[in-house]
């Protein structure tokens, strides 16, 4: 027991130093930025610290948490929505594979019809409603899911099926302690895709549809040349999807992931 | 319901195929309970395609299986592991399919792992930590842990060395004598199942039935090697029932099929 608690923490750490790499890259990318503004003048590029102090102005008004707090409800909604219809048709689809030969052409349409489009369709069917931000993100982001799931469905070891069944193992108990544990391997990295793809189209669609949240912000930065919080909308956008992604998305498909690093010799570990 | 059946398992005129290929036919074999059969005959001629259908991973085309044994347990020719679950895990998988308590789970899984003498160390390693060896040891032990009184072996021991083999055909020979199980032994090597088994079933070489059997005399635990050597050196050299077993490989075989 205190083994298990000490090899947890012991991944813990490793996750939390992992953490300077990242710092490092961003300070990287805020040099260049940095570079970009004594370059070109505040104007076209305002200071990674001015946007920061921007952005920080912005949150201290409960209106500013308001705004974000619409666009992530859209987007998660939307991402919910998109996760539950994209599971459910893959494993669906990966089962049955005259189901996924009919689904895979149709997954090259949905994904080839550009976001925008269906910005525009969108609109016309439920005008400028959260309707429309969320049909935009379903559509945008159920194929990814759906391919995630289905891929781990076909791609699972039907030896292990097998031996499952030699043990007496129903359907269900197959579906449920190998078929599941497979797939949300695969399912997991579709998942944290088609969630960084809902927030960015949600702002897309907020944006062109004029209807409130960062999108709206942004809209009125825009139309106010107002570089400096246009900048600062972005960078909370962006904060807000590391956030989610390293607090929720990274730590579970660690865990789903353990035995794989089991096997990798020390140094190698990331 | 009759009375208790004869034999653990039957097979009576036995026929599979696959897209529409004959595979076997016509095979008949019986097991009587806490007997080990071991089933020979060359690659390709059917033999895991049989002990899938006796253990009811397939039906089969033509015939009947009866099975008169409690509850049976595989051991197959890869470790078939779970990738993501520690050794303890694995062994205790068939028991978590049945409906055991955890606690229980974890009690049995100690048990079965401690007769084949995997260390409580190892336990907790997942399958990429562990050597070929030790993956077949866990996979015997999750065999042994639902307490079967019928196990199939499907060519378990083919992908390990010479050492380890006999280190593992002893494993099964102590485990069967402890816990009294019958069981169906396919393998290519006649040394192998000599060693283990109480009788020898030769499978044709192209699946259409049993060719014949030989008993082994004795008990599998009280063999000195010299008889097996001089046992298997007879059946390979006298006897015309294994002429084919060692001889033949699957493309000459599939020839034959074409022909």
């Amino acid at each position: 027991m205190r083994a298990a608690l000490r090899h947890r923490l012991g991944r813990l750490g490793r996750f939390v130093w992992s953490g300077w790499a990242g710092l490092a890259a961003l300070a990287l990318l805020a040099a260049v930025w940095q570079v970009g503004h004594e370059a070109y003048g505040g104007f076209i590029l305002p200071a990674p610290l001015a946007t920061l102090a921007a952005a920080a102005n912005l949150l201290e008004l409960p209106a500013a948490w308001a705004t974000a707090f619409q666009t992530a409800l859209r987007a998660v909604e939307g991402f919910a929505l998109a996760a539950a219809i994209g599971a459910a048709a893959g494993l669906a689809a990966g089962y049955s594979p005259a189901a996924l030969r009919l689904a895979r052409p149709l997954i090259t349409v949905l994904l080839g019809v550009p976001p925008i489009a269906w910005i525009v369709l969108a609109m016309i069917w439920f005008g400028s409603t959260d309707g429309t931000v969320i049909t935009t993100v379903v559509v945008a982001a159920t194929p990814l899911v759906f391919v995630g799931a289905a891929e781990g469905v076909v791609t699972r070891d039907r030896g292990l099926d097998d031996m499952a069944r030699a043990f007496g193992a129903s359907p269900v108990a197959r579906l449920a302690t190998l078929g599941l544990r497979h797939v949300s391997a695969h399912l997991f990295p579709a998942l944290a895709v088609a969630l960084g793809t809902a927030f960015k189209v949600a702002v897309m669609a907020e944006l062109l549809a004029n209807v409130g949240g960062v999108g709206g912000a942004l809209a009125s930065a825009r139309a106010n040349l107002d570089v400096e919080a246009a900048l600062a909308w972005v960078l909370i956008a962006v904060a807000a999807l590391i956030a989610v992604e390293y607090g929720l998305i990274h730590p579970v498909r660690a865990e789903l992931e353990r035995w794989r690093d089991a096997a990798r010799p020390w140094g190698v570990r990331r | 319901m009759g009375g208790a059946p004869v034999s653990a398992l039957s097979l009576r005129g036995v026929g599979h195929a696959y897209l529409g290929r004959t595979v076997i036919d016509r095979v008949d074999l019986a097991v009587a309970p806490g007997e080990i059969v071991a089933l020979v005959g060359p690659s390709g001629c059917g033999k895991s395609t049989l002990v899938h259908l006796a253990a009811g991973l397939s039906l089969p085309l033509r015939g009947r299986i009866a099975r008169g044994y409690r509850r049976h347990a595989m051991v197959f020719q890869e470790p078939r592991l779970l990738p993501w679950a520690t050794a303890r895990d694995n062994i205790a998988y068939p028991l978590r399919v049945a409906g055991v308590r955890r606690r229980e789970r974890r009690g049995r899984a100690c048990a079965a792992a401690a007769r084949v003498a995997l260390d409580a160390a190892d336990l907790d390693k997942f399958p990429l930590e562990l050597s070929g060896g030790m993956r077949q040891r866990v996979a015997i032990a999750r065999a042994l842990a639902v307490e079967p009184d019928f196990v199939y072996f499907d060519e378990p021991f083919t992908a390990l060395d010479v050492a380890l083999k006999r280190r593992m055909q002893d494993l099964v020979i102590d485990a069967a004598r402890d816990a009294r199980f019958g069981a169906l032994f396919v393998t290519h090597d006649l040394m192998e199942a000599a060693r283990i088994a109480d009788r020898i079933a030769v499978l044709d070489a192209r699946g259409r039935g049993i060719a014949g059997e030989r008993p082994i005399p004795g008990a599998p635990s009280a063999r000195s090697d010299r008889e097996l050597f001089e046992l298997v050196q007879h059946f390979l050299h006298d006897d015309p029932l294994f002429r084919d077993v060692q001889r033949i490989d699957e493309r000459r075989l599939d020839d034959r099929r074409a022909a």
